[in-house]
């Protein structure tokens, strides 16, 4: 199945990837997959998604737009067609 | 002991200047900046008074900790009654202005009554003049901050008003350097009305500390300790402007007057990346989030990139950041500039506004015809003294009643930011609540919207909160914990962008904020004592605006985010309930401690009231 992912401000800088179309097979899908594995599979720096993850929170994770509490990826099962945003959401400027 | 600084009285009317040394009383009870700045406007503020006459009270209030070597303290707030919302007003300013004002001598100025000729206010060495001004009158910010300058010598620092304030614009602000702004309220219309063009400050001597050494020692390790801040080091690669793609993405960004709630990609902040020079920084600031852009200004801030971009339907990058560089120069307020304009658009579009009221099209889009309009507004010429009255057009009749439904302001306020607040709960009950009327900064949960995990949020807000964004569940809790420790970082005159609950838990809190209060300036309070200032702050701010007549009933958001749910984006079918909304205001007034109708007690008010009085 196909996902498409978009890496938003500031991790696009950093991780390698912007936008992709991620290839997954059906077993790893049926199995979940963390954030790490969805950027691996995408080429993009998925141990970076890690280095973020400390006092400051995991990155912020939107599937077709409804966020995922703690960006606990893997507690959901992709679908074909999904859309994945990682960004950082900042809204205080 | 505490080490005072000095607050001077300045009555314009008589030319007469009284300097005594600022109550240790009431700095243990406000600090200094935001919360100083409302215990001087609730006692000498009468009640109804025209913020446009002479009995209102214009305060500059540097933040306890402003000009001390503290991360981040280079912020004052200026106050007085507002002329936009007819509430209290107060705009919180960074830049370099802050800091020479307390290194001239003053932690604040309290200024009443309405010079005959234009004066500025020259400080140096504890000493403070009234001089005239009519040299500088009729200048915008920039000419008239070099010509202060030039005359007085390159090392003063000014916060002056350009032709917005002169004209009694009522959202003019007060401007410093290029584009530091006190900029929400029209404190630059009320320094206008007093014919006060600027305040000018020597800035030559350090304030004296109360324990130096062990205060250096303390900077070095939290301007340390900020840089493990992978949010602090974002800021000061990118600044504000970034925020607008992932906002945008989501389907949060007010657009087109808020009627919509997505817009174009050629705002993003990697597109306003090409027109920066280079990053610099306030006076004390560590983290540099300011852009020095390539066409003679600074910005614009994601504010800026919003308000007169999405919400004007404007898709032209540059031309953003010359609406921005122009209202700077104006002193215009660029967020309510943005509001009052895009308002004046959808009013046109709805037939509610006819192309001969409004001296030719209003289009969404059109920047050349925004920028002649702010022209017209500094100057209140033509369509533009219409719009120089903001929200208080229709009721001087200017506009029609019907108009107001459509303004996307709360008390009379227009909102502060581009952010659609439907979608978020938490960000709608902060706005409606913020005692300046529609505001982000003043009561923002910003984390709300990072998805931290449960036990991050747990420790930030002191307990348990639900982190499901769209629901209306424990949000006030978020809210008041973010509203009372930002009341208290305005009062000591640091920066939001390193006070934790501010985009990052890992910030500087209490327990900080304790131990520079203590290594400055020898005050003794405790994490839980500051709290409590920042309850008392908020809480004063309630009384002055009950003072002024406002009730439950204005702690609500616009019409439209009740009635019109979101189109576009994630966001799209969200909108407020009104039930729900309604009873989250009620756990919000119970978690202050304030009856249904959002009242204080008897007693907390004789109590505040006492503090008030405190070294009158």
């Amino acid at each position: 199945m196909t996902v498409s992912l978009v890496l938003g401000e500031p991790f696009w800088r950093d991780w390698g990837v912007r936008e992709a179309e991620v290839e997954i097979p059906p077993e790893r899908a049926a199995a979940g997959l963390t954030l790490r594995e969805l950027l691996a599979l995408a080429g993009a720096h998925g141990e970076a998604a890690e280095s973020w993850a400390g006092e400051e929170g995991p990155p912020s994770v939107f599937v077709n737009g409804r966020a995922v509490p703690g960006g606990r990826l893997k507690d959901l099962r992709l679908r074909d067609g999904d859309r994945v945003v990682v960004q950082l959401m900042l809204s205080g400027g | 002991m505490t080490l005072l600084g000095k607050t001077a009285f300045v009555d314009l009317s008589a030319g007469s200047i009284r300097v005594e040394a600022t109550a240790e009383k009431l700095v243990r009870a406000f600090l200094g900046g935001r919360g100083l700045n409302m215990a001087y406007l609730y006692r000498l503020l009468p009640a109804g008074a025209d913020p446009l006459g002479p009995e209102n009270v214009l305060i500059f209030g540097t933040g306890l900790l402003t000009g001390y070597p503290v991360p981040n303290s280079g912020r004052m707030n200026i106050s007085a009654k507002s002329p936009e919302s007819g509430i209290l007003g107060d705009a919180n300013m960074g830049g370099f202005f802050p800091a020479a004002m307390k290194k001239s001598g003053f932690d604040r100025i309290v200024v009443t009554g309405r010079a005959e000729e234009p004066v500025y206010l020259y400080l140096s060495r504890g000493y403070l003049e009234i001089r005239p001004a009519g040299r500088y009158w009729g200048l915008n910010a920039t000419a008239a901050q070099a010509a202060l300058a030039e005359d007085l010598g390159g090392g003063v620092r000014s916060a002056v008003i350009g032709r917005a304030g002169e004209n009694l614009v009522r959202f003019a602000c007060v401007m410093n350097g290029r584009k530091n702004a006190a900029g929400r309220g029209g404190m630059g219309a009320v320094m206008g009305s007093k014919r006060l063009k600027a305040v000018v400050a020597a800035g030559e001597q350090e304030p004296e500390i109360a324990d130096r050494e062990a205060l250096l020692a303390l900077r070095k390790e939290l301007n340390e300790y900020l840089h493990t801040s992978k949010v602090i080091k974002i800021l000061g690669k990118l600044g504000t402007p970034m925020l607008y793609e992932n906002a945008n993405r989501l389907g949060i960004v007010r657009t087109k007057n808020s009627r919509l709630n997505q817009w174009s990609a050629a705002l993003d902040g990697a597109r306003v990346e090409e027109h920066v020079e280079r990053m610099v920084a306030c006076a004390g600031c560590t983290v540099h989030c300011r852009h020095v852009n390539k066409y003679g200004g600074e910005g614009p801030e994601f504010v800026t990139v919003g308000l007169l971009g999405a919400n004007l339907g404007i898709d032209d990058l540059v031309g953003v950041i010359e609406l921005n560089n122009l209202c700077n120069d104006l002193g215009l307020d660029t967020a309510s500039a943005g509001g009052i304009i895009g308002w004046a658009m959808e009013l046109a579009e709805r037939g509610l506004l006819t192309a001969a009221q409004t001296d030719g099209p209003l289009a969404w889009g059109d920047v050349g015809r925004v920028k002649a309009l702010l022209q017209d507004i500094a100057e209140r010429r033509g369509f533009g003294a219409v719009l120089a009255e903001s929200s208080q057009a229709p009721r001087l009749g200017l506009l029609p009643a019907e108009a107001t439904r459509y303004l996307s302001a709360v008390k009379n306020l227009p909102q502060s930011d581009p952010i659609d607040v439907r979608y978020i709960k938490s960000f709608a009950l902060g706005t409606a609540i913020s005692s300046r009327g529609a505001d982000h900064l003043r009561s923002r949960p910003t984390l709300d919207i990072l998805q931290l995990p449960d036990h991050v949020r747990a420790a930030v807000f002191g307990e348990a909160t639900d982190g499901e964004l769209t629901g209306y569940a424990t949000k006030e809790i978020m809210v008041e914990a973010s509203e009372t420790i930002f009341a208290v970082s305005d009062s000591l005159g640091i920066c939001r962008f390193v006070c934790r609950l501010w985009n990052s838990p890992k910030l500087l809190g209490y327990e900080h904020f304790a131990a520079l209060a203590r290594l400055a300036v020898g005050l003794d309070l405790s994490p839980e004592e500051l709290r409590a200032v920042g309850a008392r702050v908020i809480d004063l701010e309630r009384l002055l605006n009950a003072r002024e007549g406002l009730t439950r009933a204005d702690d609500t958001l616009p019409p439209r985010y009740f009635e019109e749910p979101a189109p576009l984006g994630a966001a799209q079918g969200h909108y407020i309930e009104r039930e729900e909304f309604a009873r989250l205001l009620t756990r919000y007034y119970r978690r202050r401690g304030w009856d249904e109708e959002g009242r204080l007690p008897a007693n907390r008010i004789a109590e505040l009231e006492s503090l008030v009085a405190a070294g009158a």
